[in-house]
């Protein structure tokens, strides 16, 4: 049994078939790369997989167990983390702060221990803040940690947002596009980071990206999506010469 | 363990300057009354019976600003139905006291008022919080005003709390010092809630609720906790209001008093905890203040010097007066 499993799963906005019949499996340790024209509903594959959208049919399964009908916030409790393409990080928070959210719901500070700074608040606060420190660390922007986050570079912006999914100790992560609007430099560093940390974490790492170099270079296993289906699954090799692929990104001769 | 001493520490240290503030204004009166609840019997020197009121007026203002910056300008909630939660509080206090503990000792009144106001508020508010919240915006502004309005309207055709006529012969006990530590209480309170994983938590839902979500935040349930603390706050409020004036009339929680508390927020800088304490004062004062003035002119523009000077603020620091700044004392470090 996979870890992560999309079993024939379909979503229609009215007459708009956003995915059809996707059947995706993910094993546990893995790096995987989701790629596909836009519009092909890679997205639309994470907001399904986070529970923003129910599936109109089919079931999304972790760890044998059903996703749908989840809110958002169970599954991302259940370990499912993930960043947006369009990054929404909380600006006006601290670097800091961004990421201390994310230990929300491991945290178990009542409000009357919130109240009088009991030894429990201080103790689980400075223990969320340290976590929070090496997870910044681990991104390389741990000397920015009392900057509001909206005044951070664009490519730093993108790294608070990994270090911030982080937080949940997700068992998979859901990297949206993170190399997007990164210069070569930045993307080269951000690659070599996202496999450093899935190997360090043993997660599984979905990602989405149109930067094939990425791609090609880091993912294990490689899904193409095109009009929300599925075209084929494979390593970098066998999708590179997948006449399906070639068809969706180049056209027919 | 230390840390707890702490925050005993500072409560002793805040009730005794309380004490002596009460000893002083009572005019060096040591009966038990005088000291913690009763309101000075007669006024000394040091202070006349006006300043006196508007000093607790502040005072319940400032409990109010802070609890509406809670959900407004943390947890990013627009609601504009504050002198309703505030008329709660009001009449329950004012009818626990009059109706069930008439002979009760003053300082039983208080507390019993006080915390049944409160308790009773805050339950209106998790109602009001559950059934609304899935709205946003404008939306959920809209509900609560029409709420706060159908309150007043309830208010005013119960009978038995004196409906048009208004309620009277509430027992007067309000005093200084004892209003005083609770509102500084409650300031701290809502500090520390703010910096607490409860505060971050909502902070990360006014930025981003999707994002919030995505972290494993129960966006409405954060919503809910923050509508109750400042409902119970306002109730809270409204019952030292019901005992500092021993006499309610429903015109006074009119839409007008929420209007008034959202500017005070605004003024001060939505957002700020500082500027909620600061847009109270200068709300609360500025009106009172400018009766001087009039009394020097002899025409009355007191109205629209404080119309101005709100304009005025507004034009030259539309960010608020703090903007999101803290105070040191206030600020998360």
């Amino acid at each position: 049994m996979a870890f992560l499993e999309i079993n024939d799963m379909s979503l229609e906005f009215g007459g708009v078939k956003a995915c059809q019949n996707v059947n995706m499996k993910l094993e546990p340790g893995i790096l995987y790369g989701l790629i596909g024209p836009n519009g092909a509903g890679k997205s639309t594959i994470f907001n399904v997989l986070t529970g923003i959208y129910p599936p109109t049919r089919g079931d999304v399964k972790l760890g044998g167990e059903s996703l749908v009908g989840h809110k958002p916030y169970e599954i991302a409790q259940r370990g499912v983390g993930r960043t947006f393409q369009n990054i929404r990080l909380f600006k006006e928070l601290t670097v800091l702060q961004n990421v201390m959210v994310a230990f929300y719901s491991s945290s178990h500070s009542t409000i009357a221990d919130m109240v009088f700074e009991s030894k429990n608040f201080h103790n689980e606060e400075s223990e969320v803040k340290t976590k929070a420190l090496e997870l910044l660390k681990v991104m390389g922007i741990e000397d920015l940690a009392e900057v509001p986050a909206g005044g951070l570079p664009y490519g730093k912006q993108r790294k608070l947002e990994i270090a911030r999914a982080l937080g949940l100790n997700p068992k998979i992560l859901l990297l949206d596009e993170p190399a997007a609007g990164l210069n070569p430099t930045e993307t080269k560093e951000l690659t070599d980071l996202i496999r450093k940390i899935q190997k360090d974490r043993n997660i599984t790492v979905l990602l989405i990206e149109h930067d094939m170099g990425l791609v090609m270079k880091i993912c294990e296993k490689i899904f193409v999506l095109v009009q929300g289906q599925l075209v084929c699954e494979g390593t970098a090799d066998i999708i590179q010469n997948d006449k399906r692929v070639i068809e969706a990104y180049l056209g027919v001769d | 363990m230390s840390k707890l001493n702490k925050t005993v520490l500072l409560f002793l240290i805040f009730a005794a300057v309380a004490v002596v503030l009460n000893f002083v204004l009572s005019g060096f009166s040591v009966t038990p009354g005088a000291l913690f609840y009763e309101k000075p019997g007669r006024f000394t020197g040091l202070i006349s019976p006006y300043y006196y009121s508007v000093m607790i007026l502040l005072c319940i203002n400032v409990i109010l600003s802070v609890s509406l910056a809670l959900l407004n300008g943390f947890t990013g909630l627009f609601t504009m139905g504050h002198a309703g939660f505030m008329a709660i509080g009001a009449y329950t206090s004012a009818s626990v006291v009059y109706f069930l503990l008439p002979t009760a000792p003053f300082f039983i009144q208080l507390i019993a008022g006080a915390l049944a106001a409160g308790a009773f508020s805050g339950l209106v508010g998790f109602f009001i919080g559950t059934s609304s919240l899935r709205l946003n915006g404008d939306y959920l502004g809209m509900v609560t005003l029409g709420f706060s309005e159908i309150i007043r309207i309830i208010l005013l055709n119960i009978d038995a709390v004196g409906g048009a006529r208004g309620f009277s012969d509430i027992p007067v006990y309000m005093n200084l010092g004892s209003v005083l530590l609770i509102t500084v209480i409650t300031i701290m309170v809502i500090k520390r809630i703010r910096d607490g994983r409860l505060g971050r938590a909502m902070l990360a839902i006014k930025e981003n609720e999707m994002a919030a979500n995505m972290m494993g935040i129960n966006p409405l349930n954060i919503k809910v906790k923050a509508f109750v603390i400042s409902s119970f706050m306002a109730g809270m409020a409204g019952s030292f209001f019901a005992h500092s004036e021993g006499y309610l009339s429903t015109q006074t929680f009119s839409f007008a008093k929420s209007f008034e508390v959202i500017a005070m927020n605004v003024v001060g800088g939505l957002g700020s905890l500082s500027g909620a304490i600061m847009g109270a004062g200068i709300l609360t004062v500025l009106p009172e203040a400018l009766r001087k003035v009039q009394d020097i002119t002899g025409v009355d523009l007191r109205m629209v010097i404080y119309a101005l000077t709100m304009v005025l603020i507004m034009i030259l620091r539309p960010q608020g007066l703090m903007g999101n700044k803290e105070w040191k004392w206030l600020s998360s470090k």
